[in-house]
């Protein structure tokens, strides 16, 4: 299983698209998660992220479910994340957790894009 | 005449300065006793024109309170004069029937009250016309203003970023704000991508240094998509944004203030591809009732996944549960205003030209 550290992308990643944001979800969608979660499970990891803002989250994570290069189950068995006492983290789990089921339960109601 | 030694001049020097900030201070209290017995909501108040003849030249005058909130009528006025001079100064002069041999000039000579909203749209109108035209603000009109209102702006740093000298102001003042500089960005796609993480980070650092607090969680998102807002769907290509905070003590409350002079919630949302597939009639849809969709929860959306930017701001108000914090936002013809967590949306009788976020939260 591979670790993922985020902080090591940016330790305040912002953003969606690559064209308008240089630490952007659709970069680290692209270049980290996608080769890692083909490969196999991965850990996520928030150690030293300063913050993670909603749309980088929900770019990087909902987005795979939207890229379409793997069933969308197999996208949410194979992410976890790296345990942590911080809230702020916690809250960062919860959040992709969530958005990767909208984007699932989108996708079912509207059809692959 | 007797030629007088060098310290002899500058004694001399020394007295005249005396007696100037002597009889300045004088105005001041004299001024400051006026403007407590004036009533603004007089009827009879002279009629505000923001054009006038001043010093030679054609100024563009800003009002008495100088306040987006509370004299948004000659706010209005004084915006549009602005606005068409930055846009074109041919179609400017036109419209406000000055020659093309009069000089012009922005002038606060007669403003007794500024607020920090205003002064940061004031200094984005003038950084876009300094960069338009390439030409300077001269501070030689700044020497007239107000004392008190040379200082707040030198405080919020309105002459640093624009550049101006200003008359050296040996006595410090006492202020009951503390304040972060107004800052500007520039985004370009591709070779200026601003670093939102980053900007963020500096900006707040700067905040703790007046607080001395790190800052709730929700802050860096708020701010942070606040940022991606304006990179995203204020400007095509490229554009500039300015922020600043300042921190009142005695009442713990910060105010932070973002503004960009791009186009506009409304236009924005009028040329977005995935608003027209969601609000088929956009175009026919007034301002007022766009800003609220745009404010609005995405559960009413095809596609929850979108619409992060004003959503999030209002959304970690919301989870913050503190009835006391507020956002404003002002954007083409219309006015948001979330506060004791309602959304009130209100039409404005002119149109805001790009967007001005002010964000007011108290610390614990």
């Amino acid at each position: 299983m591979k670790t993922l550290k985020i902080a090591e992308f940016s330790d305040f990643p912002a953003g969606r698209s690559k064209e308008k944001d240089p630490y952007s979800g659709e970069q680290y969608r692209e270049d980290i998660l996608l080769p890692a979660v083909k490969e196999g499970e991965v850990m996520i990891d928030f150690t030293d992220v300063y913050a993670c803002l909603p749309s980088f989250l929900e770019e990087a994570f909902g987005g795979l479910v939207r890229a379409d290069v793997l069933p969308p189950k197999d996208v949410k068995e194979r992410i976890k994340f790296v345990p942590t006492d911080s809230t702020k983290y916690q809250d960062y789990i919860f959040a992709i957790n969530k958005y990767i089921d909208d984007a699932i339960a989108n996708r079912e109601k509207h059809g692959a894009q | 005449m007797k030629k007088l030694s060098p310290k002899e001049k500058i004694k001399q020097n020394n007295l005249r300065l005396k007696r100037r900030n002597k009889w300045n201070d004088l105005r001041i209290k004299r001024r400051n006793k006026k403007l407590q017995n004036t009533d603004y909501s007089n009827s009879e108040k002279r009629e505000y024109n923001p054009i006038v003849e001043r010093y030679k030249y054609k100024c563009i005058d800003a009002p008495v309170v100088s306040s987006i909130e509370e004299n948004t009528e000659e706010f209005s006025k004084f915006n549009e004069a602005t606005y068409h001079y930055r846009l074109d100064e041919k179609e400017f002069r036109k419209k406000y029937k000055i020659s093309q041999y009069d000089k012009i000039a922005i002038d606060l000579t007669n403003t007794e009250k500024i607020s920090p909203a205003f002064a940061l749209n004031l200094a984005s109108q003038l950084s876009l016309v300094m960069k338009n035209s390439k030409t300077k603000f001269y501070g030689s009109f700044v020497k007239r203003w107000r004392r008190h209102i040379q200082l707040t702006l030198r405080d919020l740093g309105f002459f640093k970023l624009l550049r101006v000298k200003i008359p050296r102001n040996r006595r410090s003042r006492k202020t009951e704000f503390s304040i972060v500089e107004f800052e500007e960005f520039h985004h370009s796609r591709g070779l200026k991508l601003v670093d939102k993480g980053n900007a963020t980070k500096q900006f707040l650092s700067k905040l703790k240094e007046l607080t001395d607090k790190d800052e709730p969680g929700f802050v860096p998102e708020g701010i942070g998509e606040a940022m991606i807002n304006v990179t995203d769907h204020a400007y095509d290509d490229e554009g500039y944004f300015w922020i600043t905070a300042f921190f009142r003590e005695d009442r713990k409350t910060i105010w932070i203030i973002l503004c960009d002079k791009g186009q506009g919630i409304p236009t924005s949302m009028r040329n977005s591809k995935e608003w027209k597939e969601r609000l088929p009639l956009i175009s026919n849809m007034a301002d007022d009732n766009l800003l609220e969709e745009a404010c609005s929860a995405q559960s009413r959306t095809k596609e929850p996944y979108r619409g992060q930017g004003i959503q999030k701001m209002i959304e970690v108000i919301k989870n913050s549960n503190r009835a006391e914090d507020s956002l404003r936002i002002y954007s083409g013809k219309a006015c948001a205003k979330y506060h004791n967590k309602e959304l009130n949306v209100e039409k404005l009788n002119f149109e805001f030209d790009g967007t001005l976020i002010e964000w007011k939260y108290k610390i614990r």
